[in-house]
């Protein structure tokens, strides 16, 4: 747009010479351009890229257990990568914090942990997840889905949970809920077959919730 | 004098976005399409099943901007800088320095500071060295682009101080939005208003110390670093910018710090007290730093109104000033009438200088009727006396 003013027209500043052109470019706008692109691509694909290079995650070790907060805990499976949560006994600034959430994983099998206040028992904590998955639409359930069973954990704790399959994966939902109102969600996808062959790990951290009273 | 106020600050240089033949527009189309993009599939995914929290977060935050925007605007005086300049700023904070740059390379560097140093590490210090180094630069790139989208225009350290603070709000009031959604997700999606709600009282309260103030501090220090003041002050520069990451790092490590200071109450001492301070004070250091290049530009461009004879020295002097030194000048007057007649007349000059800018020094007809109105309102003054 020309727009007029004190006897002079805009377009006359925006006007970029020939000789000042690279590629069409105004020359004097290359740099800046160039910098803020280098440093968006640095940041935002640079360092992914590094970090999927990287190996490294921690690997879980018999016997370890992963600390979900105010005595709440899990065994996650040996063997198995931590890529998110704290284990018990983990040198932490404020000794014996734990994290309301964790997440491990072993060759296509990916487990996420969720811990958060639930007003509710374990079944009423699943209903609700499984209403979630299905308005999200990323996990269709289809009618293969196991029936409901009861986990019994360590020190009295129960759980409910309910096998899926959906058309981007398998997997495994569980729900608790705990008298001090807190609920927990594990959900572990993956394959059918490789769920298969991590039935019993996934099965025994299942079972491997505990909730020690607070000294 | 006043042609070279107005050549220096370059104020009354329209700004347009859409330049093809500059690179940086086609920089900030990408990030922005990208943010965009990245935004839609990261909320979409989930809209259905979270939508109550998520629409009770953006009406709440949507809100909470207006305040905001309107403390904004009252320090987007002196040589004001154009609305369409500083959405272009709010837009890049809220879509590409958010969902295209920090979102991607905050979940990398925070795998790999696992990978080296353990999740207990990251639990406890990770959060406060990758926020401060990927959300810092990318909102100040917002600056960056600016300066190459309006060189005559984002010419002082207060600028870059209007301009990271707008970039900066852009980003709090998305990231606030994701925090709400994210909090629904994690409480299961059971009481998703009270969830959202919750993250709104506490991300509307500790956001008075957020994102607009680091990028502010941060984004004067660039201008400083680029010899963009009015003297060259590139350690100057450089210190402000650390300062707003190390600032912007206490707030992300406050749990591990606060319990390292005083145990289980040095969060909360931490968080109401040493941080806010803290940093309103290093937000006040970048301001009075960044301040009088732009008050004595508008001096100049207002000194020949009072050797016309109309407005005095005073005037003129209060006129440029911040809140002090107008409250001082308003409170020199004697009676009430005489004070409101002062505000008046000094907000008639702020519009003089406004339209000379808009005319480049020239006398228009809006620079004239700025002028007449001074008149008037002296002479409305005198007749009620």
């Amino acid at each position: 747009m020309v727009n007029s003013y004190g006897g002079r027209h805009a377009l006359h500043d925006t006007w970029i010479p020939v000789e000042r052109r690279r590629l069409g470019l105004d020359r004097r706008t290359l740099l800046p351009g160039l910098v803020v692109l280098a440093v968006a691509l640095l940041l935002r694909s640079v360092v992914p890229l590094i970090d999927q290079a990287v190996p490294g995650d921690t690997v879980i070790q018999a016997g370890q257990r992963l600390n979900l907060g105010d005595g709440l805990t899990v065994a996650p499976p040996a063997g198995w990568q931590l890529t998110d949560g704290i284990l018990v006994g983990a040198n932490t600034v404020q000794p014996g914090a734990g994290s309301p959430t964790a997440s491990f994983s072993t060759g296509g099998v990916s487990a996420q942990v969720q811990v958060a206040t639930f007003a509710g028992d374990a079944n009423a904590l699943l209903d609700q997840l499984n209403r979630n998955a299905g308005k999200s639409g990323h996990r269709q359930r289809s009618s293969v889905a196991s029936e409901r069973t009861t986990i019994t954990a360590a020190g009295g704790v129960t759980g409910v949970a309910e096998r899926f399959a959906s058309t981007s994966g398998d997997g495994v939902l569980a729900a608790y809920a705990f008298p001090d109102g807190r609920g927990m969600s594990i959900e572990v996808a993956g394959t059918a077959n490789q769920l298969a062959a991590h039935a019993g790990e996934i099965d025994a951290t299942l079972r491997s919730v505990t909730l020690e009273a607070r000294r | 004098m006043r042609a070279t106020a107005l050549e220096q600050s370059g104020w009354g240089t329209p700004f347009r976005l859409v330049q093809p033949r500059n690179l940086c527009f086609w920089v900030y189309a990408l990030g922005v399409a990208g943010g965009v993009y990245e935004l839609i599939r990261y909320f979409g995914a989930g809209a259905a099943a979270y939508g109550t929290g998520l629409g009770v977060g953006v009406l709440a935050f949507a809100a909470y901007t207006v305040p905001w925007l309107i403390l904004l605007a009252y320090h987007n005086r002196y040589t004001r800088l154009p609305g369409n300049l500083l959405l272009t700023a709010f837009v890049w904070g809220g879509t590409a320095a958010t969902f295209w740059i920090a979102l991607p390379a905050n979940g990398a560097l925070l795998s790999l500071y696992g990978k080296a140093f353990g999740q207990a590490w990251v639990g406890d210090w990770g959060a406060g060295l990758t926020a401060p180094i990927n959300e810092e630069i990318g909102k100040g790139l917002a600056l960056i682009l600016l300066i190459g989208l309006a060189p005559k225009l984002v010419r002082s350290p207060f600028d870059g101080l209007i301009i990271g603070a707008y970039a900066g709000l852009g980003f709090q009031i998305v990231e606030d939005v994701l925090y709400a959604f994210n909090s629904t997700i994690g409480n299961f999606g059971a009481d998703q208003a009270g969830s959202a709600w919750n993250i709104f009282l506490v991300r509307s309260l500790t956001g008075l110390v957020g994102h607009v103030l680091f990028s502010a501090v941060f984004c004067s220090g660039i201008m400083w670093l680029l010899g963009r003041g009015p003297r060259p002050h590139r350690l100057r520069g450089l210190l402000l910018m650390l300062a707003a990451m190390v600032a912007h790092g206490f707030w992300d490590d406050l749990g591990a710090l606060g319990y390292l200071l005083l145990g289980d109450a040095g969060v909360l001492v931490m968080m109401v007290l040493i941080l806010p301070i803290a940093d309103l004070l290093l937000l006040w250091l970048a301001f009075r730093l960044a301040v009088p290049q732009e008050q004595a530009w508008l001096r100049e461009i207002l000194a020949p109104e009072a050797e016309s004879g109309l407005l005095t020295d005073a005037e003129v002097t209060a006129a440029a000033g911040g809140w002090r030194t107008r409250r001082r000048y308003r409170h020199a007057q004697h009676g009430h009438r005489e004070r409101q007649r002062a505000r008046h007349v000094l907000a008639a000059a702020n519009d003089l200088a406004q339209e000379i800018a808009a005319a480049r020094g020239r006398d228009s007809e809006g620079v004239e009727h700025a002028r007449r109105e001074i008149t008037r309102l002296r002479a409305q003054a005198s007749t009620k006396v």
